[in-house]
């Protein structure tokens, strides 16, 4: 089922398709810069047992507006406005890229709301030492390696098929343009911003970090920082993945999947 | 017709094989190639040539604004324009500031402070461009989020507009600059403001705007008025389509010239200049040239080709003009060059089929020694351009510097020091 809410601001759009178990917990998954693509990443304990609500943000994908001047913290509001509307009470929140470092926004606005929280290769903070690639500069022959584990693989295929012809090209570039332009409203030209200011209000709330081994854009060496401000999160690597983390690792969709159900 | 002798005020020193062993000559150009003793000599001949550009009677001369760049040393345009508007204090040239990318300043108030500056100290010479500043410089070198930098664009110009005009102290609460006191001093010495030329490399955004705006449009690119056909055409039916009439003087185009005193002998003087500039100094990576977001996706939806169609290298590309020789850079339009009179045809033809008024005149280029610019700008200045001044004289430029009434300039000379 698929629920679109227009505003709070103007040209906004918000659309949340729900998955899973009606009934069941709510999910709410968060799609990462590069947008939704055709199937979520959720593994299948996940989807027998909540009801999950995948978002396709405002500036992404079928929610196109662009809201230029925009904050993660605004965005996150505006989520809690749609999730009201849904009349949704507590949830369990997983994130992917930037939608992670947006489910910790909505986290940090309302606390008591969230039962977990599971961030997959969160944007947010930076480390100059090591400072990750620039997403936002790097073509895509230089970028896919730093994104997926395998640039060759199936998962890389199937998110960035090989054009057939110029109009498929032009058509691959218009899509990047889209979801990167969206994303550098909050991460360029540095992905710093400012949520570690924010993760004091996220003290009661059960988190789950997990990285890709192989992330080049946002390095599992900022786990250390994460786990500064969030001593009491669980924090895990995850081998032969990169930044698709959660497309890439089987692993990974089932730590999500049974941390935000609470079986083992 | 109208001639401005234009500087982009390139580093000379990128060895030979940069393309091949570094990745690009703007953002993360390696500073280790950097010569600062050279860049002092350059600095000093460049200033040197645009003096003397003024001196032998062009229209105007030129400065510009780029950042991380080795091809363009000037990030200070208003810097340079300031030392030229001493230098050149006994002519009537004009001063083109074509920088001041509007995005890149704030609050953009301070554009209009120095900008006012310069009008005032060249009494009444300068004339201004807007850019909104390429990808490379506003979002790479500047950190500008690429989304925002056409609604910064828009915001800035109205606010520096209304504060050169405004006999009032005023408020402004933008989305981007919040000021309680707009109080420029002084305001321009040309009321209501100095003449205002609006750059753009393609976007009918751009082109638009300035026909809204009763602005000319400069295009800029760098591969000559050949290539730029359709899209001059595309702004004379967007004006005409506006109602707007078809003075000439309402476009100018960026041009590399190179005179010599027979085609042949251009070759020998300024073949490897060329070939320095298009293999070494337009060396950029490419994904450099626009971050996500800087063009809008309509932009990008008005240029797709269509289902079936062919990828195929444009030959107004750098990637192709790297393989270019002087017959190439000829025969495609990219340069005109050659005798006085083969420039002064070309010219005269190109501006008559485009109805082109303005011409920004790039006559060094690359790593082109002083003694050959100036012998360009003496041999263009004496054999080329008293044939065209003439052309579209018909027509009244609107966009120009006027004299102004009962205005006295200063007596500019060098002050006596007591001993």
């Amino acid at each position: 089922m698929r629920h679109t809410f227009e505003g709070p601001h103007q040209g906004d759009v918000t659309v949340v398709d729900e998955h899973g178990t009606p009934g069941g917990p709510v999910v709410v998954y968060l799609h990462s810069e590069w947008g939704a693509f055709e199937e979520p990443p959720l593994s299948g304990e996940l989807l027998d047992g909540a009801r999950v609500l995948v978002v396709h943000l405002p500036g992404w994908g079928v929610s196109t507006s662009v809201r230029a001047a925009a904050s993660l913290p605004d965005l996150a509001l505006t989520l809690w406005w749609a999730l009201d509307r849904l009349e949704v009470g507590g949830v369990r929140l997983a994130g992917h890229g930037l939608g992670a470092t947006l489910a910790a926004e909505m986290a940090a606005v309302q606390p008591a709301r969230v039962a977990a929280l599971a961030l997959m290769a969160p944007w947010g903070m930076f480390d100059e030492a090591d400072p990750g690639a620039d997403m936002f500069a790097l073509l895509p022959r230089d970028l896919n390696p730093l994104i997926y584990a395998d640039p060759e693989g199936p998962v890389a295929a199937a998110q960035q098929p090989r054009p057939a012809d110029a109009h498929e090209t032009g058509l691959a570039v218009i899509r990047r343009v889209q979801v990167l332009g969206a994303a550098s409203n909050y991460l360029f030209p540095i992905p710093d911003t400012g949520i570690a200011e924010r993760l004091y209000r996220l003290a009661g709330v059960p988190v789950l970090l997990v990285w890709g081994a192989r992330d080049g854009v946002v390095p599992p060496s900022l786990a250390g920082l994460w786990s500064g401000h969030l001593p009491h999160a669980r924090s895990e690597v995850v081998a032969d993945a990169a930044h698709m983390v959660p497309y890439e690792s089987a692993d990974a969709r089932k730590l999500v999947g049974e941390f935000l159900t609470g079986t083992p | 017709m109208k001639f401005t002798y234009f500087h982009l005020m390139p580093f000379d020193g990128l060895p030979e094989d940069f393309a091949q062993r570094h990745r690009s000559v703007w953002v993360d150009i390696d500073p280790r190639l950097m010569d600062v003793r050279r860049i002092h000599h350059l600095y000093n001949d460049y200033l040197d040539e645009l003096e003397h550009a003024a001196r032998t009677g062009f229209d105007a001369i030129g400065v510009n604004e780029h950042h991380s760049n080795a091809y363009g040393l000037m990030s200070s345009p208003n810097m340079m324009a300031a030392s030229l508007a001493r230098r050149t204090a006994d002519t009537d040239a004009k001063i083109l500031v074509m920088g001041d990318a509007v995005p890149l300043y704030n609050p953009p108030i301070r554009i209009a402070e120095e900008l006012a500056m310069l009008d005032v100290i060249s009494g009444g010479r300068l004339i201004t461009g807007f850019p909104l500043g390429s990808s490379q410089d506003t979002n790479y070198a500047y950190g500008i989020k690429p989304a925002t930098v056409r609604e910064r664009y828009y915001e800035g110009f109205e606010l520096i507009l209304k504060a050169w005009q405004s006999q009032e102290v005023f408020s402004h609460n933008g989305r981007y600059t919040k000021l309680r006191y707009v109080n420029p001093w002084p305001k321009p010495l040309q009321q209501p403001h100095p003449p205002i030329w609006v750059p753009g490399s393609g976007s009918l955004e751009t082109m638009d705007f300035a026909i809204r705006r009763g602005f000319p449009f400069f295009f800029l690119s760098y591969f000559g008025t050949e290539f730029s056909g359709s899209m001059l055409r595309r702004f004379w039916e967007r004006a005409e389509a506006a109602g707007v009439d078809d003075n000439p003087y309402r476009v100018g185009m960026f041009q590399p010239i190179l005179v010599a005193d027979t085609d042949e002998e251009a070759e020998r003087l300024y073949a490897d200049h060329v070939k320095y500039f298009y293999r070494r100094c337009t060396h950029t990576y490419p994904g450099f040239a626009e971050a996500p977001g800087y063009k809008s996706v309509e932009s990008l939806r008005a240029v797709l080709p269509p289902p079936g169609a062919k990828s195929t290298a444009r030959p107004d590309s750098f990637r192709a003009a790297r393989d270019y020789e002087w017959a190439d850079f000829i025969n495609l339009g990219i340069i005109i060059a050659g005798s006085p009179s083969t420039v002064r045809e070309k010219l005269e033809h190109l501006s008559s089929t485009n109805r082109i008024g303005n011409w920004i005149a790039l006559m060094h280029i690359g790593d082109m020694p002083r003694e050959k610019a100036m012998n360009n700008i003496e041999l263009f200045a004496t054999k080329v351009k008293p044939g065209l001044s003439g052309v579209f004289s018909q027509y009244e430029h609107h966009w120009w510097p006027k004299p102004i009434p009962g205005f006295e300039p200063a007596a500019v000379a060098p002050v006596a020091v007591a001993r």
